[in-house]
């Protein structure tokens, strides 16, 4: 599929027209078109406000929690962080280091419930994804829902899941909504080993190859046709069960990793970072906090099992003090902020602008990078040094193919100067080429368009150099200070 | 040299960059004009009190914006007209606010540029428009002197409130009735 060329600012209809006149040009299937008009007129805005997302207020796609609680699409969180320093939360500014990966129970649970706005969701993500060259991650496997191995037979299908959650969960004999609560351990075995099997698979997609992401859109359908169209299904208390404890979630949350817990199942060592159970992936920003949009939704839903669940719970603290956890939970950003001016004085430790660690996600990377020097991706594969020192299972952040045996490089973050020189070299570049070179993003970008407004940056300059007050404040974003000296 | 790493080519419109290794990837155009929608759509079903806004013609990325002067206040009785520029990479940079009426305020230069937290380094993606609009009304009624644009404006505001009122209310009757 070719990139579309325009960059016309599409408007809702014009973007409809644009997509259904380009789906003509390239994939003359009708049963597609036909597919997509069904779902917009079916899709009303049908799904709660919670699970708006605040940053692009649609139905959240491919959701993360950050340690603050607060959820947002993966493709969000990533572009509202700073690539220079540490970032902060859209919601709240807690600040933050690492990009947590998406939380797939949600991912699951979303589907579930809103299947023709997820997929409508699912299908525009698609289409920018292509355009960017980038992917997000996919996920084959239903944490809990499904057979283990089931799935497998269709890795062709693997992006889009053909779950039908009530015949599913029939089959694995689980319980749904309307059964006894009180069995819900019952199918703690039967989820166990499945846990093993969820993964984030390399998808079919993960190169930029068009074809197969027609060929999967298509498969999409048939499954659809096959399957009746969506209902919009109850979740269950399968789809919101602890990793720890396998009973249903009770003021969850989320780890780096993106495992979902009950508070008081996280077993954190009395000093030290807390580590998943499962991935055993370590979760670097001390306790992270209850994701409040899962535990209203799971109070709503669920709410006599979750007042059970309350009443068991306080028991129990009675009588063991868990007092400890809470303190813990207060603690926020692991990294010093110290750290990062260090790049600008080429101090150590190094920071590399810019460059994210794709197994524990941290942005920018602090200390030694480690790049791949097997992955063909444009976007690369790095990691930090404690992750490189100790290495997980992980493919990558966006879908790189990377394997264990791949050899790693150290390489060098840039210096001040460099930066400077490199932001110069861009500019002159800028008119004749459009940038084979590093292009900072975030940086030319602003550049762009604080064109027109240069008299006005002027002062903002002099306002960053000359006024004591306002400095420290600004010092917050060198990424602005950055484009102004740069004009 | 992209060997090295660094970053890779961002921007709104299709890019062809070959740098390597980075996790800085561009955001689309077409995400931020659903998100400007999705306000306007969200605005014209709650509007804020005394102001509106809304596209310029049929650029999504440039709106126009009234103020009606907040009453007890001396801008009392003015219309203030607003441009709201979004750039491109929305709502992951702040839209970009100037006034095009003249007013006589601390936290406003004769530009008619604005200085407001959010709208520089206070900013956030989960902003709204919505948010940004309270946040200039309610500059209107609380002027930040500590913070001014026009030192001058400032200083007299705090050293003789009187004399800033009536020389607002003035500038008011003349620039924005």
């Amino acid at each position: 599929m070719e990139k579309k060329d325009n960059n016309k600012i599409p408007s809702t209809e014009e973007s409809k027209m644009q997509s259904r006149c380009d789906n003509n040009k390239k994939t003359p299937s009708p049963k597609h078109l036909q597919q997509i008009e069904e779902d917009n007129v079916r899709e009303e805005k049908d799904f709660l406000d919670e699970f708006q997302c605040s940053v692009c207020l649609d139905l959240l796609y491919k959701p993360v929690v950050l340690a603050c609680g607060h959820l947002s699409c993966f493709w969000c969180v990533l572009h509202s962080m700073n690539m220079l320093q540490e970032s902060q939360c859209p919601i709240c500014r807690h600040l933050f280091n690492h990009f947590p990966s998406v939380c797939q129970l949600l991912h699951f649970l979303l589907k579930k419930m809103y299947p023709i706005a997820y997929r409508r969701r699912e299908r525009e993500v698609g289409e920018e994804e292509k355009k960017m060259g980038h992917f997000s991650p996919q996920f084959v496997h239903h944490p809990f829902g499904s057979h283990s191995g089931e799935e497998m037979d269709f890795p062709s299908n693997s992006l889009h899941v053909p779950i039908h959650p009530q015949n599913k969960l029939c089959s694995d004999g689980c319980f749904s909504e309307e059964k006894e609560p009180s069995s819900s351990g019952n199918f703690a075995k039967a989820i166990a080993h499945r846990e093993d099997n969820m993964k984030i698979v390399p998808s079919a997609l993960s190169s930029i190859s068009e074809g197969s992401t027609n060929a999967a859109i298509e498969n999409c359908n048939l499954i659809r046709t096959e399957f009746g169209h969506g209902i919009k299904t109850q979740a269950s208390v399968v789809d919101l069960l602890c990793a720890g404890c396998k009973k249903l979630l009770f003021r969850p949350v989320v780890l780096n990793c993106g495992h979902v817990y009950c508070e008081s199942c996280i077993i954190s060592p009395m000093q030290g970072i807390p580590r998943c159970q499962i991935c055993r992936s370590l979760h670097p920003n001390g306790i992270p906090s209850v994701c409040l949009v899962l535990e209203n939704f799971l109070e709503q839903q669920f709410s006599e099992i979750y007042a059970e669940r309350r009443q068991v719970l306080a028991k129990q603290t009675d009588c063991s003090s868990s007092a400890h956890t809470q303190q813990l939970g207060t603690q926020s950003s692991s990294v010093s902020t110290t750290v990062y001016p260090s790049w600008i004085f080429g101090n150590e430790p190094k920071v590399h602008i810019g460059v994210g660690c794709d197994s524990c996600g941290m942005i920018p990377i602090i200390g030694k990078r480690y790049k791949c020097k097997d992955c063909s991706e444009e976007i690369g594969f790095d990691v930090c040094e404690s992750c490189h020192d100790n290495p997980s299972e992980v493919s990558g952040r966006f879908n790189q193919q990377h394997k264990p045996e791949h050899n790693f490089e150290i390489v060098q973050p840039h210096c001040f100067g460099e930066f400077i020189q490199m932001l110069n070299l861009d500019h002159s570049d800028d008119s004749e080429d459009d940038g084979h070179d590093f292009l900072a993003p975030v940086l030319s970008d602003d550049a762009l368009q604080d064109g027109e407004d240069s008299s006005n940056d002027l002062s903002d300059v002099s306002a960053l150099v000359l006024s004591d007050d306002v400095a420290p404040d600004q010092e917050d974003d060198p990424n602005v200070k950055l484009t102004r000296y740069h004009q | 040299m992209n060997s090295q790493g660094g970053f890779s080519m961002a921007g709104g419109g299709g890019s062809s960059a070959t740098a390597t290794s980075s996790w800085v990837s561009p955001t689309s155009v077409s995400s931020s004009g659903k998100r400007i929608q999705k306000e306007m759509a969200g605005l014209n079903l709650d509007p804020p009190p005394d102001c509106s806004a809304g596209p310029k013609g049929d650029n999504l990325y440039h709106w126009i914006s009234t103020f009606i002067g907040p009453p007890g206040t001396p801008y009392e009785g003015g219309i203030f007209f607003l441009d709201l520029i979004f750039p491109l990479d929305y709502p992951f940079k702040p839209p970009q606010v100037v006034f095009k009426t003249r007013i006589y305020h601390c936290n406003v230069d004769s530009a008619g540029n604005l200085r407001l937290d959010i709208l520089k380094s206070k900013w956030s993606p989960a902003l709204t428009i919505t948010k940004v609009l309270l946040a200039i009304r309610s500059i209107f009624t609380h002027p930040d002197p500590y913070n001014p644009l026009v030192p001058a404006i400032a200083h007299l505001y705090l050293a003789d409130r009187a004399k800033h009122d009536e020389l607002a209310a003035e500038w008011t009757l003349r620039f924005a009735t």
